[in-house]
């Protein structure tokens, strides 16, 4: 199958346990968006059990990705097909301030 | 009766008298506490149709059902009054020590009358009362007036909440602080101003009696243990400032007085940056496990030494709002209005509308003349120094801060006027309130919530931008659910702010933070103080009743239909760049949404209140007078 690049940017807690602002990640085409996770939390242990959930490929609900910064997808919508060049940003839940 | 005193303390400045009132439990579980109580107490006490500076409009504590107990994130109260911003309710909330030193010296809520000839502060001594002189803590900051107080009644364990020369000059949207946190956004500090009230200081020596001490500390503990783990490590570590770079990468963050929603030099101002730069420590409110106040210094220039605490909201309206890039700019504006006791976003938003007005050549640089800037101020966006300036004018009501702290709604209507001007199209305030930093064209369920907040466009009052944040919605469109979720946000956000309990919390009953999830816990945490029978329907009835009342208030007061409105520029103007560019909420989409949201919550096609609704809640006296 061919592979397709897909950009992971960083915010906030998620930034700080990589250190890294974002990452190209490689992926199959058809690939999910947990298939995403389940790479980064491999990569970057760690973010288990402060952003993505213990099994490694599901998300902490107070973390979001958005596609480009339009879509917001969370934690029950990871079954989303990323495309080629999309950017993912992990953001956290906004309140308060 | 457990948790409360069932007492209301009565202060008249006027006549230097007090007297004791006693509530019935009944009226406790109706109001319970914070804004609710605290609204339920000017719609008792208020003359209707006063002037919100005239003796006839009360300041109207109301503590928390939970201050002085175990239950984390519970030190809170409430205060109301009429607001000098909107003419409508002005109920904020406050935290930290003071609310437990209430409850303590036995007062469920203290409800003051009247204005002083001269100024004073109140020391509420558990149940004595003294009116003490408060010339020399004129021209005190905020937190030196409570350190001053300490002093003057040689006692380390008062608390104190109190104004500083911001309210003292009457700028419109001054504050109340007590131990380093705000009562802000609605000018509850010029209202104190009006009444030469200077502060509020309290000694509470008494303990507190709840019904099932046991249960109340095991759920505590389990929530605490929660407050702990990754639910909460976006407030500890970083703050609520991370928001600056969630909301640029959305679109989302006011830029250049809301031109925009993205701003090209958001990393300098970021949570991350400042965390990396400029934090000293973190800091708690009593009670509170989570700590996510960020203590940050300027540590280089010409305001070494400025050190505040940084959120969020303050954030963005003194940086990329006034296109401020230099983070030691933003502290120290931050800091001038934390000590000066002045909303920092109204502040700052009144900031942007003099810099677009200036670029514009509605402003002139000779407006901005001051003893320290003879030559006046080119006010561009991006000027720090030049900001820093002016908010120091505000601050102390010389030269055009005399405009600039009316806030924007007033300032554009008297420069309009005197220049045949069109700043109007750039102010941004709805019912007289500056907005918050969440960019209403970019998220459409929130854009309703603004409209009809009670208190003008709020993000604490409504949760309107979860839906459309967390994907539930279409941020960019608009359908028929919004007015049933603008409903269902802003009643749960109610429920926080009566009780009160810091949202920041609610994930960590049981790791989801809807009704399902949370409403059984406080259920749980109400039996346990009170030794009553609530159940999940009650607590529902808690947000519904506490936000039917502020708008009873409100309709009371001359509300219309045409007050839930939005900034014309919300409403007229698309945004240009980044993921939100294309968007705005224009009027003919408001009013759809309006409709929606009206008849969700049970009202006329004006937004009036059947008195049936109103009986049903347990009001008929509010029915009464205000029902139709």
């Amino acid at each position: 199958m061919n592979q397709m690049h897909v950009t992971v940017e960083f915010t906030g807690i998620s930034r700080m346990l990589t250190g890294k602002t974002e990452i190209a990640i490689p992926l199959q085409q058809g690939g999910r968006l947990q298939d995403v996770v389940q790479q980064i939390g491999h990569r970057f242990p760690a973010l288990i059990g402060e952003v993505i959930n213990e099994d490694g490929r599901s998300m902490i609900p107070t973390n979001l990705f958005s596609i480009n910064g339009e879509q917001i997808l969370h934690e029950d919508q990871l079954h989303y097909q990323p495309k080629e060049g999309d950017r993912l940003i992990m953001l956290s839940l906004l309140a308060g301030g | 009766m457990f948790g409360y005193s069932g007492k209301i303390l009565h202060i008249d400045l006027t006549e230097r008298k007090t007297w004791v009132e006693e509530k019935p439990e009944e009226w406790y579980k109706l109001w319970i506490g914070g804004v609710s109580m605290a609204t339920r107490l000017c719609w008792e006490n208020i003359k209707p149709g006063c002037d919100a500076y005239s003796p006839d409009n009360p300041i109207c504590f109301a503590n928390g059902i939970f201050a002085g107990t175990p239950v984390p994130v519970g030190g809170k109260y409430g205060l109301a009054s009429k607001s000098p911003m909107t003419g409508f309710i002005g109920d904020s909330l406050s935290g930290s020590w003071f609310s437990i030193a209430l409850k303590r010296a036995t007062w469920d809520g203290v409800v003051i009358h009247g204005a002083s000839e001269d100024w004073i502060y109140v020391f509420i001594d558990d149940d004595r009362v003294e009116f003490r002189n408060a010339e020399s803590l004129l021209g005190l900051g905020t937190f030196k007036t409570e350190e001053a107080i300490r002093d003057d009644l040689a006692d380390d364990q008062v608390r104190s909440a109190t104004i500083g020369p911001a309210g003292e000059n009457m700028v419109r949207y001054a504050n109340v602080t007590n131990d380093g946190r705000q009562a802000g956004r609605t000018g509850h500090g010029s209202v104190w101003g009006s009444k030469k009230l200077k502060a509020v200081s309290v000694r509470g020596t008494h303990g507190i009696q709840v019904a099932d001490p046991a249960t109340l500390n095991k759920l505590s503990f389990d929530i605490t243990k929660a407050a702990q783990g990754p639910y909460t490590s976006k407030y500890r570590i970083l703050g609520t400032s991370t928001n600056v770079l969630n909301m640029n990468k959305l679109g989302l963050l006011p830029t250049r007085n809301y031109q925009e929603g993205v701003f090209e030099d958001a990393e300098k101002i970021s949570g991350e940056y400042l965390h990396e730069n400029h934090k000293v420590k973190t800091i708690a409110c009593a009670q509170c496990p989570i700590a996510c106040e960020q203590m940050s210094m300027v540590k280089t220039g010409p305001w070494t030494g400025a050190m505040t605490g940084i959120e969020y909201e303050c954030l963005f309206a003194n940086s990329a709002n006034l296109g401020v890039s230099d983070m030691n700019a933003a502290i120290k504006l931050i800091e001038i209005a934390d000590q000066g006791g002045m909303d920092a976003m109204s502040m700052g938003i009144s900031i942007s509308w003099a810099m677009e007005s200036f670029e514009k050549g509605v402003l002139k640089k000779e407006d901005f003349k001051s003893e320290q800037h003879p030559d006046g101020i080119e006010l561009r966006f991006g000027n720090g120094e030049g900001a820093v300036a002016v908010a120091e004018m505000i601050r102390d009501q010389v030269g055009i801060g005399k405009m600039l702290g009316q806030g924007t709604k007033i300032a554009s209507e008297m420069i309009d006027k005197e220049r045949g001007t069109e700043s109007y199209k750039w102010a941004m305030h709805s019912k007289g309130l500056e907005p918050a930093g969440y960019e209403a064209r970019g998220l459409k369920t929130f854009a309703l919530g603004s409209a009809v907040g009670t208190r003008g466009p709020c993000h604490n009052r409504t949760a309107a931008y979860d839906p459309d944040i967390s994907g539930e919605v279409d941020r960019f469109s608009v359908d028929e659910t919004r007015g049933e979720l603008a409903k269902s946000t802003e009643e749960y956000a109610a429920v926080y702010d009566t009780l009160p309990l810091c949202k920041f919390i609610r994930r960590c009953f049981t790791g989801s933070a809807d009704r399902a999830g949370a409403w059984p816990m406080i259920v749980n945490l109400i039996n346990a103080t009170t030794g009553w029978s609530f159940e999940y329907d009650d607590i529902d009835l808690i947000g519904e009743r506490a936000h039917t009342i502020k708008k009873a208030f409100n309709i009371r007061e001359g509300w219309k239909r045409e007050d839930d409105t939005l900034p014309y520029r919300w409403m007229n103007e698309p945004m240009t760049k980044g993921p939100s560019a294309g968007h705005f909420s224009s009027e003919k989409e408001l009013e759809y949404l309006k409709d929606l949201y009206y008849k969700a919550k049970g009202w006329t096609e004006d937004g009036m209140i059947p008195k049936e609704k109103l009986e049903s809640l347990g009001m008929p006296d509010v029915a009464e007078q205000v029902g139709v």
